[in-house]
């Protein structure tokens, strides 16, 4: 990693707060494409409750089709936010500064995304509420503390709130810099966000302990949601979902979607918001070599899953991975999740060159991502359409344009909030890259100036 | 004796730091001197108080005020409807960790925000003497002294090289 | 101006770490031959064991009695072989702060002799695939399961060598040039290769050393799954574990970082290594110790939870074996040992910012790593007929006789014995890691205070 010291903290508010104290042509086009999206899944979304659940694809038994794939999908996005955030963190790798916030507020954006899902794919969504809130006086019972559909929405919620709190703290700083560069009703809101912040001493320790306490902290809850995900399938008794590997596999997934996902995010911040001079090509050669290393890790959890599924030779777990790996168009999926998760991408990042190739890694990423949400639905629907032993009872599935719509509308809506939280909020913490530029110096090795760091500790 | 502040104004950290020096080498005691910046320099950098806390305890009563809570109403929806759901024996203990785990962590987490809050003084209403371009690479040295010590405080600061002094 | 608030940190030069290291490897006192004197009548008991085990063969009614030999071989393979994946690990990640300790990670790779050799004894002791479960499917056995073993294995235990080798060339080389002439002496000039240190010489090392590092840790993955497949989930009626071989693998990674703090430990206490070992190391290594005592218990809640939700009939015979019967007492003194007992110490940072914290911690972690690995796979030897549907009946719990107890003993001295006397032959401190290190840093003032300045290697 190659560090370089280029602006003063002057430029560095000039740059980094241009959206937020100005409003570009091209961020109100942007905006109104996605609201169109949006709109056609909220239509999509009141056809669907109008009509009811049967303009889907979703037929006995195959009663988990799109939606909750995209649940899944969503909750994997969000796992980018701790990992970039809070492992880079605590390893104390100087790289991550650049990617640090734009990671945390997707994992909370695509975590909202994910609570949604649920909600649309009950079909009637008010309902939920006698079913989720703990109250007892409706319906005689509270729910069901021993059922992992009750775990789910609990360590996503604990997930979502740890992260807005997450975001929350590290963002106080820069929000008195905006309420110190703002006039009129902006200075009262920011000033009142800011909370008084002056930047002395003692806040300043607090908040580098605040982000290595509340990283140490988020963690395990990080691991342990998409674990808790893992296990609305491995606690069942469908075939091929009830495997001892799921959670670790899940999560592993995650971070290799999600870690994806803030690559996509970088290259395309860097892009509208003109950060060349923040993102540079050492950080996504940095990411890339962590997806290398995430990658073979979850496709090593992969071939355990695949290996045990065939150790016990049970008929029906046989007949869901023969229906994935052979019978079209679910051998063609298979291969495309397995040729886009890891097939073409990895290799591909073993290159310097295209390590360090914003355009390569944009396109790698999106295929990535491709990939791992087919993963999702390979690992959902095939095992619900072979879920009884009886032939009669085999089903089909096929996703309905509702559906479709809908899914396009999450990826809007998560893009919404990301470009709506720019508006008011830098996406690059400016207080962490004046830190960055302040410890950056050089260690003399002959004739060679060596980039160094200064170590507090 | 009425105590007043002044606030100087630097651009050039060695000058904080040699004003620091001038301040604690004149008798005005370091927990009467404050350092206003627009990021974190590593500790010690400008000889500056080093500030205690119990930030600790926070995430401690945080967890144990959520792993309560968490039991309470696994343990208590269980005996109060007495259901056996899949074969699961009511108050079955790995189900209940589940739930208890995200409580804790959930309890940690927001005690230690609200921790860190306290420890840092915010939320704080008034700004008091501030400047805000502090916020623009500007540091600040803030001066909590006697009023008849508040020349020599300046005269000190102004010494070291501030472009500034602000006073109450 | 007074700085006192942080004292100045002060390094050594290149030059009196190589002679401090150069003297401590000349030396040979009589405190070392006595240590490999004990070693060695502890390594030669455990043969002893293990001929009295020979004995009653290798049939199928002598299974059990090659559970301890094989928990012995899992547990070796957890702590002394994986050590070089930290070696390899820690520099991928150009950590500055791994050059002090990594000869010691690299060193124990000659243990794998000693393992490949117990390997052998294992793979007879299996019973044939035909009509049980493997991932072999029935596959001839001599090619399937004991042929592929040795190979796999092999190449562990190769890379290792060949890591160890290549990255210890350089300080070959210093010993050749600066030992007096002696027998070991004419090995180390062998062994060095004709080195001088030339630009290219040193391109290839670290280019080798990424790659040898790159290979030992994708292979050790494989290696943990044939040992868990092999020896126990084959022989476990009814088991279906996708994520034990995961579990096998983070049991290792905290197995090796433990057994590294206690290495360390022992040489500053006993060797005088004070300078090399510090807190930096300790407190460093204390972090990875947490996070993988947390996976621990993650990757066995994972199994666990999936089976008991499961409550199929395989699946509750072999809860009841592993976890809620025949051997609960070992599962939860592993359960205190690796698990609760790190986290409630490692949770506070002045144990972790110390030396003896994660020293205690790390002990307690080996002593439990033992009795879960003896857990695992005497339990699955103990089982009588593996080509049953489900497991019946639950086998009790199996203590070790004196012969098991000689072979545990045995093994784990042969390894440490087999390291005392490499660190004989190849310097126990890197001397051209720690030089390159200090090359690297530099003291500055920064503003009211001094600081460290480190720049990371290419």
């Amino acid at each position: 990693m190659y560090y370089r010291r280029t602006l003063t903290e002057a430029q560095i508010n000039q740059q980094l707060l241009g959206t937020v104290l100005t409003t570009p042509l091209w961020w109100v086009i942007i905006l109104s494409c996605l609201a169109i999206v949006l709109a056609g899944a909220v239509s999509a979304v009141g056809f669907m409750v109008n009509q009811g659940l049967g303009v889907t694809g979703l037929r006995q038994p195959v009663f988990w089709g799109f939606f909750i794939t995209n649940f899944v999908f969503w909750v994997g996005i969000s796992h980018a936010g701790v990992m970039i955030s809070a492992i880079l963190r605590l390893s104390q790798a100087e790289w991550r500064r650049p990617m640090v916030r734009a990671a945390e507020t997707m994992t909370v954006f695509s975590l909202m995304a994910s609570l949604v899902m649920p909600l649309i794919h009950a079909g009637r969504p008010w309902r939920i509420f006698y079913w989720v809130f703990p109250y007892d006086w409706a319906r005689g019972i509270w729910p069901d503390v021993r059922s992992p559909l009750v775990w789910d929405p609990i360590a996503i919620t604990t997930y979502l709130i740890s992260s807005m709190l997450f975001v929350y703290t590290a963002l106080i700083p820069d929000m008195a810099i905006i309420r110190d560069r703002s006039t009129g009703w902006r200075k009262s809101v920011y000033g009142a966000l800011s909370l008084g912040w002056h930047g002395n001493p003692r806040q300043w320790k607090l908040q580098g302990i605040a982000g290595i306490l509340l990283s140490a902290l988020i963690l395990p809850v990080f691991v342990s949601v998409h674990s808790i995900v893992s296990w609305d399938f491995g606690v069942s008794l469908v075939p091929s979902w009830h495997v001892t590997v799921f959670a670790p596999y899940f999560v592993i997934g995650a971070v290799h979607s999600g870690v994806s996902a803030v690559v996509t995010l970088m290259v395309v911040m860097r892009k509208l918001y003109k950060l060349e001079n923040f993102i540079w090509e050492e950080h996504i050669d940095a990411l890339a070599r962590l997806l290398i290393v995430v990658a073979t890790a979850w496709m090593f959890l992969f071939w355990l899953d695949l290996i045990f599924a065939l150790w016990l030779k049970e008929e029906q777990e046989l007949t869901v991975w023969q229906l994935r790996m052979f019978e079209p168009p679910w051998s063609w999926l298979f291969l495309i999740f397995f040729m886009s998760s890891y097939v073409i991408p990895v290799p591909l990042w073993m290159f310097r060159r295209v390590r360090r190739s914003f355009t390569m890694m944009l396109w790698t990423s999106l295929l990535v991502n491709v990939g791992m949400f087919l993963e999702r639905f390979i690992i959902i629907v095939p095992a619900l359409m072979r879920k009884g032993p009886m032939t009669f009872d085999f089903a089909t599935y096929r996703p309905s344009p509702i559906e479709i719509t809908i899914i396009g509308g999450t990826i809007a809506l998560v893009a919404s909030f990301l470009l709506v939280f720019s508006k008011f909020f830098p996406l690059i913490p400016l207080w962490e890259e004046k830190e960055g530029q302040l410890l950056i110096d050089s260690v003399r090795v002959g004739n060679v100036d060596v980039p160094a760091l200064v170590k507090e500790h | 004796m009425a105590n007043t502040q002044l606030l100087g104004l630097f651009q050039d950290p060695q000058n904080v730091a040699d004003a620091m020096g001038e301040l604690k080498g004149d008798g005005f005691p370091v927990e009467d001197l404050d350092i206003y910046s627009g990021c974190p320099f590593p500790e010690g950098s400008f000889g500056e108080h080093d500030p205690e806390h119990r930030l600790f305890i926070f995430p401690l009563v945080g967890a144990l005020i959520g792993f309560a809570i968490g039991l309470l109403w696994t343990a208590g929806t269980q005996i109060s409807y007495p259901l056996v759901t899949g074969g699961k024996p009511l108050l079955s203990i790995p189900p209940m960790t589940v739930i208890m785990y995200e409580n804790t962590m959930l309890g940690a987490i927001i005690f230690t925000v609200l921790g860190v809050l306290f420890e840092s003084r915010l939320p704080k209403r008034d700004l008091g003497l501030y400047d805000e371009r502090i916020t623009e690479g500007y540091i600040g040295i803030l001066v909590d002294c006697p009023e008849e010590r508040a020349s020599a405080a300046e005269g000190l600061m102004k010494t070291a090289g501030a472009e500034e002094i602000k006073k109450a | 101006m007074a700085l006192d608030e942080h004292a100045i940190p002060t390094f050594p030069t290149h030059q009196e770490v190589a002679q401090d290291v150069l003297e401590r490897y000349r030396v040979v006192d009589q405190r070392y031959w006595r240590w490999v004197s004990v070693l060695t009548l502890l390594f030669v008991a455990g043969i002893v064991g293990f001929i009295l085990r020979l004995n009653d063969g290798f049939g199928d009614e002598a299974r059990s009695n090659w559970g301890y030999l094989v928990a012995t071989l899992s547990f070796l393979l957890s702590t002394f072989l994986a050590m070089p994946i930290l070696s390899a690990g820690l520099r991928l990640a150009k950590a500055n702060w791994r050059r002090p300790f990594t000869r010691i990670n690299e060193n124990m790779a000659i243990t794998g002799l000693l393992i490949y050799l117990m390997l052998i004894p294992a793979l007879l002791a299996l019973p044939d695939t035909e009509g049980r479960l493997s991932i072999w499917f029935e596959f001839p056995h001599w090619m399937a399961f004991k042929g592929a073993n040795l190979m796999v294995w092999g190449t562990l235990v190769l890379i290792g060598l060949s890591l160890l080798w290549l990255v210890a060339l350089p300080d070959l080389a210093a010993v050749r040039d600066h030992v007096p002439n002696s027998r070991r002496a004419r090995v180390t000039r062998f062994l060095s290769l004709g080195w001088t240190g030339s630009l290219r010489q040193w391109r290839v090392l670290h280019s080798g050393a990424l790659l040898f590092g790159a290979f030992f840790l994708l292979l050790y993955p494989t290696t943990q799954t044939l040992m868990q497949s092999d020896f126990q989930a084959g022989l476990l009626p009814g088991i279906k574990d996708a994520i034990a071989p995961a579990t096998a693998i983070i049991n290792a990674l905290q197995g090796a970082v433990a057994l590294t703090l206690v290495v360390m430990y022992v040489m500053r206490r006993f060797g005088g290594y004070e300078r090399y070992f510090g807190i930096d190391q300790f407190w460093s290594l204390s972090k990875p110790l947490l996070a993988f005592s947390l996976l621990w218990f993650y990757f066995w809640w994972a199994s666990f939870i999936t089976f008991w939700y499961g409550r199929q009939p395989g699946e509750s015979e072999l809860l009841k074996l592993l976890i809620l019967d025949s051997y609960r007492n070992p599962l939860m003194i592993s359960f205190f040992l690796n698990f609760i007992g790190p986290l409630v110490a490692l949770v506070w940072n002045p144990v972790r910012k110390s030396i003896w914290g994660p020293t205690l911690v790390a002990s307690g972690i080996l002593v439990g790593g033992l009795i879960n690995h003896i857990r695992w796979y005497v339990s699955a030897f103990s089982v009588t007929d593996p080509g049953q549907h489900v497991l019946s009946p639950i086998p009790p719990g199996q203590l070790p006789t004196a012969s098991d107890a000689l072979i545990v003993v045995g093994g784990i001295s042969g390894c440490i014995l087999l390291f005392m006397l490499i660190s004989k032959l190849i310097p126990v401190i890197s001397i051209w890691e720690v030089g390159e290190g200090l090359h690297l840093v530099k003291v500055r003032k920064f503003f009211g205070r001094y600081v460290v300045v480190i720049a990371k290697s290419h």
